[in-house]
């Protein structure tokens, strides 16, 4: 809640010292982790790409570091700040509903903004790693073959585990096109023989894991 | 007097009723202590002396103590004050296990007033016979000041309890984080009096009483008096447990639950005086500088204010008094804040029903009704339905209140301490005040989400029970309303006494049960009405159907 008073000796200073409020700070302080705890909740329940995004807590230090066997990449943290308005008749009359309306907003603006923040950090990645595809002038499902060309591909039950990023209209527009291409022979052997080598490939990984020497 | 004084008192006193030494000072205060007012009549002698004393000043002769005065006046002055001052200030104080040349301060301690007159004798005669030992008076004003000023620094508890009480006074945060730990070491102390009597009882009971006014004082030098009286409200119930286990008799008991009581009696006097000097306070109690989470503290914080009054104005009755002070404040702050209404935790059960009943008692009998009304009307709203929210229970603690309004049940740390909303500790006591009221209407139109409601009651096997914070005894009941309910036959129900073991102490001591109630508000179904309710203040048996 942004417009939390850090110092707690502030409180009620509008008011004569000998008429001062009454806090609850152990409230108060549940107040902002269960807020927290919402805002969160409500931005991986409303963002179809945070949601499918296993998240973890990092305790400590500025910088994550992640070691892959394809390399080494640094992701600075970064704040990710939003505001929570609620007006003072709420507060007065106990207007729940219209705390928990304001507390969704703002989740969805954070999660708004984390999906901002993940999508550059992706852009930079796949720069550095010479991951990019370009669609331009080009068939679409020539771009599509090739940017699965470039990528690890994981199989769960058989099938690919990969996630494509898109706005809502591309999505109908891309379903659409994809089962138009799966009916097109030369297309789909295409397609088929990818996916054959990507789960070779899969398989063999998997099978490799052991410690040798 | 400092922790580690030695004293001593002997019949070959030399003007010395007590002798201390001062370990840290090095120095030994020779004390003669006087009880009550000096008046300038009860020293004509020093004041004759102080007398000659000028005309010595002037160049005159100055008589010799005792030898050139008049006979009568040596003959008052062998027992006189001035004669043990004399002695008290010039016979040195020998003693094998103080050094000889120790430094002395004599020191004339008065528990009553010293004439002006007297005073001025004092300070000639030390200006003009005694020199370096002039001697010090120590008067009511001055003794005060040093007991106050002493009082809430010094250790006077049993070395048991020591370390634990220097733990919570000075890790004293606020009354909601530190409970647990007061409680704990509360119990532990009054636990001290099990198997005790005579004197040491008594000194355990005033340690306690001390300690219990440390604690408080502790609070308010922090300029949270609010932390104060809840300290103090621990404090007296715990006391009431140690009562009612029979830690001690009846006759000793009272004298130092006068004492606690007078203590909490004056924390919320201040707290009136501060509010009744400027009502305009109680508009708006909303902190503006807070942020969303005033949503929550708000709601507990008119409730508090709001019982401390009340509380006040049933003190007040007690101690004799008209018995109203402070409830037209309480009225204000209900009439002016419909989040008292808007219940967000069963643990504000305590400080419902006590406001409540101060407000009947002392003739609010409209706001008593209309708050009444409101809060069941919220209450209800929130249980009976599917997927009602409910209201965490009063056993758990202010903390979780945001977890579970905002739907994290699931997600807490303690899931079990959790449940939905299909049960409810308040809505009985809600019933209970509404068919006191004779509010039939508003049972009426909210029956239908009522009747689906587990009705939750604990009653304990004794009072015992009754006055622990926890108890593995008694019987914990879930009642569910019938679907189809007769108005006169739940009055009836409602209306009926607790069983007399419950109310013994509560008899005894009138605020007993409202004190119960505002520390553990778990008990507040078990604040039994009858006892604050005056015949006259309770409506007819009603049928109101506004």
């Amino acid at each position: 809640m942004s417009q939390r008073r850090t110092e707690k000796a502030t409180k009620g200073a509008a008011r004569p010292a000998h008429l001062g409020l009454q806090h609850f700070p152990q409230l108060e302080a549940a107040c902002a982790k269960a807020s927290a705890a919402f805002l969160v909740h409500v931005g991986r329940e409303s963002d179809p790409i945070l949601s499918q995004i296993s998240a973890r807590p990092v305790r400590e230090g500025g910088v994550l570091v992640q070691h892959t066997p394809d390399g080494t990449q640094r992701a600075d943290m970064q704040a990710v700040l939003t505001k929570v308005s609620l007006s003072r008749e709420a507060v007065r009359e106990t207007r729940i509903p219209e705390l928990i309306q304001a507390l969704v907003q703002a989740g969805k603006e954070m999660a708004s903004q984390q999906v901002r923040m993940l999508l550059d950090l992706v852009t930079r990645i796949t720069a550095q790693t010479g991951n990019i595809v370009s669609g331009a002038g080009r068939p679409a499902f020539e771009a599509l073959m090739d940017a699965l060309e470039k990528v690890e591909v994981d199989f769960e039950s058989g099938r690919m585990r990969q996630t494509l990023l898109m706005n809502p209209e591309m999505k109908e527009q891309f379903e659409k096109a994809m089962s138009e291409w799966m009916e097109d022979p030369e297309k789909r052997r295409r397609w088929d023989a990818l996916m054959k080598r990507k789960r070779r490939a899969y398989v063999a990984r998997e099978r490799s894991r052991k410690l040798v020497d | 007097m400092p922790v580690g004084t030695r004293t001593t008192h002997g019949p070959i006193e030399y003007g010395k009723d007590v002798v201390a030494w001062h370990p840290r000072q090095r120095v030994l205060y020779l004390f003669q202590l006087k009880a009550g007012d000096i008046k300038r009549a009860d020293w004509p002698d020093l004041l004759r002396l102080a007398k000659y004393s000028d005309i010595a000043k002037s160049g005159k002769s100055r008589p010799e103590p005792g030898k050139n005065a008049p006979v009568h006046c040596n003959s008052y002055m062998r027992d006189s004050i001035d004669r043990q001052l004399y002695e008290l200030a010039n016979v040195p104080y020998s003693h094998p296990n103080y050094p000889a040349d120790a430094p002395s301060r004599p020191v004339l301690v008065c528990t009553g007033q010293v004439d002006p007159t007297v005073q001025d004798a004092i300070t000639k005669q030390n200006q003009s016979t005694r020199g370096t030992r002039a001697v010090a008076i120590w008067d009511r004003e001055i003794l005060i000041s040093a007991f106050r000023d002493q009082l809430f620094s010094v250790q006077v508890l049993s070395e048991s309890v020591a370390v634990d009480h220097i733990r919570v006074w000075s890790h004293a945060s606020d009354y909601g984080t530190d409970e647990e730990g007061l409680y704990s070491f509360l119990k532990d102390y009054l636990g001290l009096a099990q198997g005790h009597s005579g004197r040491d009882l008594r000194r355990i009971l005033a340690g306690y009483v001390v300690a219990v006014a440390q604690l408080s004082q502790r609070y308010s030098s922090k300029a949270d008096v609010y932390s104060a009286v809840d300290c103090a409200v621990l404090g007296m119930v715990v006391f009431y447990e140690a009562i009612v286990r029979r830690y001690m008799t009846s006759s000793v008991a009272g004298f130092y639950c006068d004492a606690l009581r007078t203590l909490l009696a004056g924390l919320l006097q201040g707290l009136h005086e501060d509010f009744e000097s400027d009502p305009t306070a109680l508009a708006d109690l909303t902190d503006k500088h807070a942020g969303p989470e005033e949503i929550f503290v708000l709601p507990l914080r008119v409730h508090s204010l709001a019982s401390k009054l009340s509380l006040y104005a049933f003190l007040g009755e007690y101690r004799g008094d008209a018995g109203n002070s402070g409830i037209g404040l309480v009225d204000r702050i209900v009439r002016g804040h419909s989040s008292f209404t808007h219940i967000i935790s069963e643990r504000q059960a305590g400080t419902l029903v006590v406001t409540l009943l101060a407000l009947i008692r002392y003739g609010f009998h409209d706001t008593a009704r209309d708050a009444l009304v409101e809060t069941l009307k919220w209450v209800v709203g929130l249980h009976g339905y599917p997927g009602a929210p409910g209201l965490p229970d009063p056993y758990q603690p202010l903390a979780d209140i945001p977890f579970h309004v905002l739907g994290l049940r699931a997600r807490t740390s303690r899931p079990q301490t959790t449940r939905p909303g299909d049960a409810s500790y308040l809505l009985p006591v809600l019933v209970r005040l509404a068919c006191l009221l004779g509010q039939r209407g508003v049972l009426e139109r909210t029956w239908p989400l009522l009747s689906r409601t587990m009705a939750e009651e604990y009653l304990p096997e004794a009072e015992a029970e009754m006055y622990s914070r926890r108890s593995e005894h008694g019987e914990s009941h879930a009642t569910l309303y019938p679907p189809r309910q007769s108005w006169r036959r739940l009055r009836r129900q409602c209306l009926e006494s607790r069983p007399a073991n419950y109310l013994a102490l509560g008899k005894r001591y009138p605020e007993a049960l409202l004190i119960l109630s505002l520390a553990y508000p778990w008990r507040a179904p078990l604040c039994e009405p009858s006892l604050y309710i005056r015949e006259r203040t309770v409506p007819s048996p009603g049928t109101s159907r506004g």
